[in-house]
């Protein structure tokens, strides 16, 4: 099991979505290692952030295939274990299994994209860990009504990190070091 | 809904977890009593035997694969508002998707009782499972009801995941805003969501993918359901039209119940602001749309068993619609008026007829009148299945191996109770959880911006 970084930056929260965004594209321009907190999804702050990727499509097609390939095979496997003539039709006969074909695929792709979304997440966040101290987990207006910039970050760029956000009407600038 | 801030949106959808209006209660015990039914009615059954309901020969399948087929059809609009409408981005799905999502699981597991109530010898449903005898002989998947078995399992799964998902960035909401044992019980469900961007990411490009799967899970489930009487050569079952005429009724059915359970549960805990008359007037259209769909089918199956020339068919639809042959008169001596003929009659004033007014803007308005063409529509939909399944069993090719059916007490009883499950399940959901999406409900108010003159 990967061990979560300790947090040592900053982070603050905002009101405004357009503020929030700027914020976000100045601290990509330098490069900083930043995460964003949103109390729902928004294409802007996708957006700001230069549209970053998941490999949750890929999970999908991985899984989703196996379900395909079990749902074929599987049913044609049991019709050869024990051939069963009924009339003319054939032993293994494609067209009914397509539909079990198409119902594993989306079992399996699905399941696996639920359970991918989380894997993943938590793989990140082991690499880019939020705050960990007890102002931060009692903020809570992450998810009412308050954007949020975390900036992972060394003591000497944590000033400037801080006067950034200010100057972005940031309503609270909280450093931490864990 | 510009008025609306986002904390506005928390701080309504949790109050309707806290304290509801006693009309809450009452509605609640009415379908807890329906349930009841249900369950003493099933317990008897289980005690005696099958001999107590009206299945017999030659008519195999009656209320319990009725509501098998009428249960499955409701839960289709859930998958239909949270996966198609996402994809095609109709914002006025959002504050009532999580309401039909659950009302999709809820109808979904109350359609899978039925097979194992109809089983009969219940302790023996998992011979509907794929799994081989002792000489290795396994199930026959060429079967439609095989393929039944593995399209309601899979629609059950996946839904319940889009729903659970759906939940979990509103139980992170509920987990910020309570205290003690309620806090500890909402961070465990809210499993690790921190709301910050490598969780949205994720899971908004995983949401996608997910109704992208959905979308034609939709459509093959009730295509599947249908196989279980196209695959057939009976009469009145054998039709190529079947797929689409129940896929299209499955979603003119599930809206109509989404409406019935919506309308109240916007009045009982003050929703009015979120479901607003725009919600309900596109979901009439969409009534409206279905509506025709599943007129139209009525009229084609009714043409092409007269086009095609075949006797059975041509006779099967003439005692549909105007009972036995010899028997022109409803009132004549010894007639029965059948219930099939009284199920398509049913059937087609409810479907058919009763949704025609939705096209005046002040009926689809109107709430009450909303509300029961809503019941009327559900009514004539439990009707459409039983006329099909029922009517085509009792008369089959040969007059040696026609029959009638009547439904007992016990199957009645039955068929109560499972509305009194799906509603008692669902409203007592509503208490327990946030019954509109909270995050989506903010997607569609205006972000707030420093320099509004920006956009």
């Amino acid at each position: 099991m990967i061990k979560p970084k300790p947090f040592k930056g900053v982070w603050g929260s905002f009101e405004y979505l357009d503020e929030t965004c700027s914020v976000i594209r100045k601290l990509r321009e330098q490069k900083k290692d930043y995460s964003v907190l949103s109390p729902f999804h928004h294409y802007e702050l996708q957006e700001a952030m230069g549209n970053p990727s998941s490999r949750i499509p890929f999970i999908t097609l991985c899984f989703g295939g196996m379900g395909i390939f079990f749902g074929y095979g599987f049913p044609s496997w049991t019709a050869l274990q024990w051939v069963l003539p009924v009339s003319a039709k054939p032993i293994v006969s494609i067209p009914p299994f397509t539909i079990i074909g198409f119902e594993m695929m989306v079992l399996l792709g699905g399941l696996s994209t639920a359970l991918g979304m989380f894997v993943l997440a938590n793989l990140q966040l082991r690499k880019e860990p939020l705050p960990s101290s007890a102002a931060y987990k009692n903020y809570g207006r992450f998810s009412n009504d308050r954007f949020g910039v975390v900036v992972r970050c060394g003591e000497q760029e944590a000033a400037e990190v801080e006067r950034l956000m200010r100057a972005h009407s940031a309503e609270e600038v909280i450093r931490e070091s864990n | 809904m510009s008025a609306i801030t986002y904390a506005d949106v928390n701080k309504d959808i949790l109050q309707t977890m806290v304290r509801p209006k006693p009309a809450y209660f009452l509605v609640l015990s009415g379908a807890a009593l329906m349930l009841l039914i249900g369950v003493l009615s099933l317990a008897i059954q289980i005690d005696t035997g099958m001999g107590l309901v009206g299945v017999t020969h030659p008519i195999g399948w009656g209320f319990y694969i009725t509501n098998f087929v009428f249960w499955i059809g409701i839960g289709h609009a859930g998958t239909l508002i949270s996966a198609v409408l996402f994809l095609t981005r109709a914002p006025w799905r959002n504050p009532i998707y999580r309401a039909s999502e659950a009302m999709t699981v809820f109808a979904v597991m109350t359609a899978g009782l039925f097979p194992l109530i109809h089983v009969g010898r219940n302790w023996y449903a998992y011979f509907l499972l794929p799994y081989p005898n002792q000489r290795m002989l396994w199930t026959n998947f060429k079967s439609p009801l095989e393929w039944d078995v593995f399209a309601v399992t899979t629609y059950l799964s996946i839904s319940v995941t889009f729903f659970i998902i759906g939940l979990i960035p509103d139980f992170a909401a509920m987990r910020d805003s309570s205290v003690g044992i309620r806090r500890q019980i909402f961070t465990l469900m809210a499993a690790g969501w921190t709301n910050s961007y490598q969780h949205w990411l994720h899971y908004m490009r995983g949401y996608l993918i997910l109704a992208a799967l959905s979308t034609p899970l939709v459509f093959s489930v009730h295509s599947i359901v249908s196989f279980d009487f196209a695959m057939s050569f009976m009469p009145g079952w054998h039709t190529t039209i079947f797929p689409p005429y129940f896929v299209a009724g499955a979603i003119f059915s599930g809206m109509a119940m989404v409406l019935t359970i919506i309308i109240p549960l916007r009045s009982i805990f003050g929703l009015e602001k979120y479901v607003t008359h725009h919600v309900l007037q596109s979901s009439a259209r969409l009534i409206l749309f279905t509506s025709f769909i599943v007129g139209y089918a009525y009229t084609t199956e009714v043409f092409i068993a007269w086009y095609s020339g075949v006797s059975f068919e041509r006779s099967l639809f003439y005692f549909r619609l105007f009972g036995e042959f010899a028997d022109r008169t409803p009132y004549s001596e010894g007639h029965q008026l059948g219930a099939p003929t009284l199920a398509f009659w049913v059937m087609y004033f409810c479907n058919v007829i009763s949704p025609l007014p939705l096209w005046r803007f002040k009926i689809r308005n109107n709430l009450m009148a909303l509300f029961i063409i809503s019941i009327l529509i559900n009514i004539g939909m439990w009707f459409e299945r039983y006329n099909i399944i029922v009517s085509s069993l009792q008369r089959d090719f040969d007059p040696f191996t026609w029959g009638t059916y009547w439904p007992t007490v016990i199957e009645t009883g039955v068929t109560v109770g499972s509305f009194g499950f799906f509603f008692t399940m669902f409203f007592l959901f509503v208490r327990a959880m946030p019954s509109m999406a909270i995050a989506e409900l903010k997607e569609g108010l205006p972000a707030p911006r420093k320099n509004k003159q920006a956009h």
